[in-house]
């Protein structure tokens, strides 16, 4: 195993792109995460999540660019790479007639040095049953299979490629519950997800893939508290449109008599310089949720931003 | 239409390697009995009483025979008697398939979800495999009557035709009682296990009513009510009563398997057993094999291989049990007597070494080939992908699973090669047991061969990779059968993978052929390390 002197990104890519051909897939893609954070990855269906987490895995080799892992080549030493992370991949596999028993032990083998009272432990707050047959899980428990697979080694890092799918709320917190004490023990986790809420819940910085590139990275409170508000304005007479119209990064702009709402990017002072000497009866400016962020980047044009 | 178009699609590759025996054998059959049989009055009546003996001995493969000195006789008794089992195999596989293979994928669930009604689904399964049916049996006689003029002695094609309605009856029963055995379980293995099992005991009552046995119950058996039937040989005719019941079996087990699947739940059982009480638990396997590299591969296949193992220990048992009787009786034939000699045939061991063995490479070639699908269902559905996401390099998936292939094929040609040493014995067939095992560890390089060409295929082209092995094995296995039989080329002969095998029990072994054997699977290995690192993982 190579020795690296310095404490490396958990996760970092340069220029990755895999090109499927018709604008499909992932392209020049930069992302350092550092060690210990929660990386959330958002996108759409298709924007290319998957096929940049394939990547990471070594299942799928880079049209150019790179991607190392601790450091490590994930396509020259992705055995050393493996060994270091805990996988869910993005759709449960058909393992048939195995009993859940049958295929930790299997994947624990392949493994080496896991702990039976880890999995243990991980299947009982799961509440999953590993004497049941697999074709018999519904997709909820074949998804707990799959958090079991991936947590039971203690990795020290977690690459997550939408792991909740498939699991009711109450076991959606357990696993919440096992990202965040995961964190706490200094395991970097990148979880690719659509579910704002879930990302809301554990990442630290987020990042947004739009058709195949990353068009945004930020910590949450970055992106809720600088970049974008939600502004409501009440005028008392008839609103400065061309005012506001000139305003730099206010969007969306919606008009309903004397009220008029949008979506600011950037700094406040142009807004206020353009209201300057209006009267204004109210006044609102909200941070957005993450949501409305994410719905901002995939309506209209591409943002700048 | 959509869903009838949809279900003829589903059905198309049973059909089409269906159709292909069906008409090889039906075309090849009355050019062999051209060759064979003689010219003369005289030299038919020695065949048909030769082979009338022969018969007697191969009542638990084919039906009793009718008229064996004439081209019908023989297309009835060697050609189609042939096609029974084989077809009945089809029909169970389609049958499990239908009714529940497409379920355990999911397919059901969509398709119905789409708004078809269950009624409407079964239905178009049943008709699209009743029209497949009708073809694959129309194009069988169709190659018979081709392969009978080519003989020069036509058969009726209203015969024909009579033979093809009879058939198309017994295909549609079995169909119909596979279908229905796949209401009552909850997987295609299963269904093709109470199928196939039901209809395996009903194919040997009709094995027993050929030698005036089962009277009392051979009505049961829908083979039976099919073997009544003989309107090819001179002034034969169609039972028709018994025809109809064909029919009737199959309309009764098509509409009871619809029934079924209207009524019950979809992914169970039509009859539901009361939940086993048992422990739930959070603990991994304690079996030690899982965690052990190959061992655990062989561990998941353990069912399979056993299976394996006692059908090809069965069926050597099986074949030295006629041995003695066939090969005198085909001695004593001069006409096959000229074959025998010409294809190396003189004696029992060295009958033993070219049949047996040749069908063993055979079977073992389906076995290589069987699991090289399971490598590309591996990957189809998620596993390799788990797999891989473990620290373990891709070249040590590829040679594990070559290896587990290997031991699989060795443990299952150890228990045929000693139930063959031990069967002899009792037969009082003298096999030289020192050839025996030479032949049998020589066989594993076919499995090589195979083996290693599937692992550089499937990561490439999964399925294509798998109907190109089983197209290279049957047509290796036809040139090596039939180029003695119609004195084709040797070199013709050579181009059958198992030439390379020869006939290592007769104690001539031809080592360079051998290494080639073996040096196919190295070369495909090799490929398959080099490939395997070069593609990508995943759906």
């Amino acid at each position: 195993m190579r020795q690296v002197s310095e404490t490396p990104p958990a996760i970092a890519t340069l220029a990755l792109s895999k090109d499927y051909g018709a604008h499909r897939g992932i392209f020049d893609l930069d992302l350092d995460i550092r060690q210990g954070e929660v990386f959330g990855f958002l996108g759409p269906n298709g924007a290319g999540k998957t096929t940049t987490i394939k990547l990471l895995m070594g299942m799928i080799h880079p049209t150019r660019g790179t991607a190392t892992i601790f450091g490590l080549d994930c396509e020259r030493e992705a055995v050393a790479v493996k060994r270091r992370v805990g996988y869910v991949p993005g759709e449960t596999a058909n393992f048939g007639g195995w009993r859940g028993s049958e295929i930790v032990a299997y994947v624990a083998g392949l493994r080496g040095n896991v702990s039976d009272a880890v999995i243990s432990s991980l299947a009982k707050r799961l509440d999953l049953d590993l004497g049941r047959r697999y074709r018999e899980y519904s997709h909820g428990n074949k998804q707990k299979l799959l958090l079991v697979l991936a947590f039971m080694h203690r990795p020290p890092l977690l690459i997550l490629d939408e792991p909740t799918g498939g699991l009711d709320p109450l076991h959606q917190q357990v696993f919440y519950e096992l990202v965040r004490e995961a964190r706490n023990e200094g395991t970097t986790v990148f979880l690719s997800s659509h579910v704002l809420s879930e990302v809301e819940h554990v990442c630290d910085r987020v990042g947004i893939v739009r058709e195949g590139g990353l068009v945004i990275v930020g910590t949450l409170a970055e992106l809720i508290g600088v970049r974008v508000r939600r502004i409501e304005i009440v005028f008392a007479g008839e609103p400065p449109l061309a005012r506001l119209g000139s305003v730099p990064g206010l969007e969306k702009l919606d008009v309903s008599d004397h009220r008029v709402t949008g979506i600011l990017r950037g700094e406040v002072e142009p807004l206020l310089e353009a209201i300057t000497g209006q009267h204004v009866v109210d006044l609102h400016s909200r941070e957005p949720s993450l949501e409305e962020i994410f719905l901002s980047y995939y309506s209209g044009s591409a943002p700048t931003g | 239409m959509t869903l009838f178009r949809l279900a003829l699609r589903l059905g198309r590759v049973g059909a089409i390697a269906a159709g292909l025996i069906g008409v090889a054998a039906a075309l090849a059959q009355p050019l062999a009995f051209a060759q064979l049989a003689g010219g003369t009055a005289a030299e038919r009546e020695v065949f048909a009483q030769q082979m009338e003996i022969l018969a007697r001995q191969l009542t638990y493969l084919l039906p009793l025979p009718h008229g064996l000195g004439t081209m019908a006789g023989w297309i009835e008794w060697r050609a189609i008697g042939a096609l029974e089992v084989i077809f009945a195999f089809w029909a169970v596989m389609a049958g499990s398939g239908a009714g529940r293979g497409d379920e355990e994928q999911g397919l059901v669930e969509h398709w119905l979800a789409q708004g078809v009604s269950r009624g409407r689904y079964i239905a178009s399964r049943i008709a699209a495999f009743a029209l497949i049916t009708t073809i694959v049996v129309t194009l069988t006689l169709a190659a018979a009557r081709v392969g009978s003029a080519l003989g020069k002695e036509p058969v009726p094609a209203s015969a024909l035709a009579l033979q093809g309605i009879a058939l198309l009856g017994l295909v549609l029963c079995c169909y119909a009682i596979a279908l229905f055995a796949a209401q009552l379980v909850t997987t295609r293995r299963s269904a093709v296990a109470l199928g196939g099992g039901a209809l395996l005991v009903l194919y040997l009552v009709d094995v027993v009513a050929r030698t005036d046995g089962a009277e009392s119950i051979r009505w049961i058996s829908p083979f039976w009510l099919y073997d009544q039937n003989h309107p090819l040989t001179n002034g034969g005719t169609v039972d028709v009563l018994k025809t109809v019941a064909l029919y009737v079996t199959a309309a009764t087990f098509a509409a009871a398997a619809s029934a079924a699947f209207v009524r019950r739940d979809l992914g169970a059982p039509l009859l539901r057993r009361p939940p086993l009480d048992s422990e739930p638990t959070t603990l991994p396997a304690s079996d030690p094999f899982l965690r052990l590299p190959v061992l655990a591969i062989l561990d998941q296949q353990r069912t399979s291989i056993l299976v394996w193992a006692v059908a090809l220990a069965a069926l050597g048992v099986f074949f030295l049990s006629f041995t003695r009787t066939l090969v005198d009786a085909m001695l004593a034939t001069p006409s096959f007597r000229v074959y025998m000699e010409r294809a190396g045939l003189g004696t029992y061991t060295s009958f033993i070494g070219l049949v047996w063995f040749s069908s063993l490479v055979l079977l073992l070639s389906i076995y290589a080939i069987v699991q090289t699908n399971g490598w590309a269902a591996d990957d189809q559905e998620g596993r390799l992908e788990v797999v891989a996401a473990q620290p373990v390099s891709r070249m040590r998936i590829v040679v594990e699973r070559l290896a587990a292939l290997l031991a699989g094929a060795a443990l299952i040609v150890t228990a045929a090669g000693a139930a063959l040493a031990i069967g002899a014995s009792a037969a009082d067939v003298a096999i030289d047991n020192g050839h025996l095992a030479l032949g049998s560890v020589l066989s594993l390089g076919v499995v090589f061969a195979f083996g290693g060409l599937g692992a550089a295929g499937v990561g490439w082209r999964p399925r294509a990779t798998v109907i190109a092995l089983g197209a290279v094995a049957i047509a290796s296995y036809f040139l090596q059968e039939f180029t003695p039989l119609f004195g084709w080329p040797t070199p013709l002969a050579d181009l059958s993978i198992y030439a390379l095998y020869g006939n290592p029990v007769s104690g001539t072994v031809d080592w360079a052929r051998s290494t080639a054997l073996f040096g196919i699977g190295l070369i495909g290995t090799l490929i398959a390390l080099v490939a395997v690192g070069r593609r990508d993982i995943g759906r």
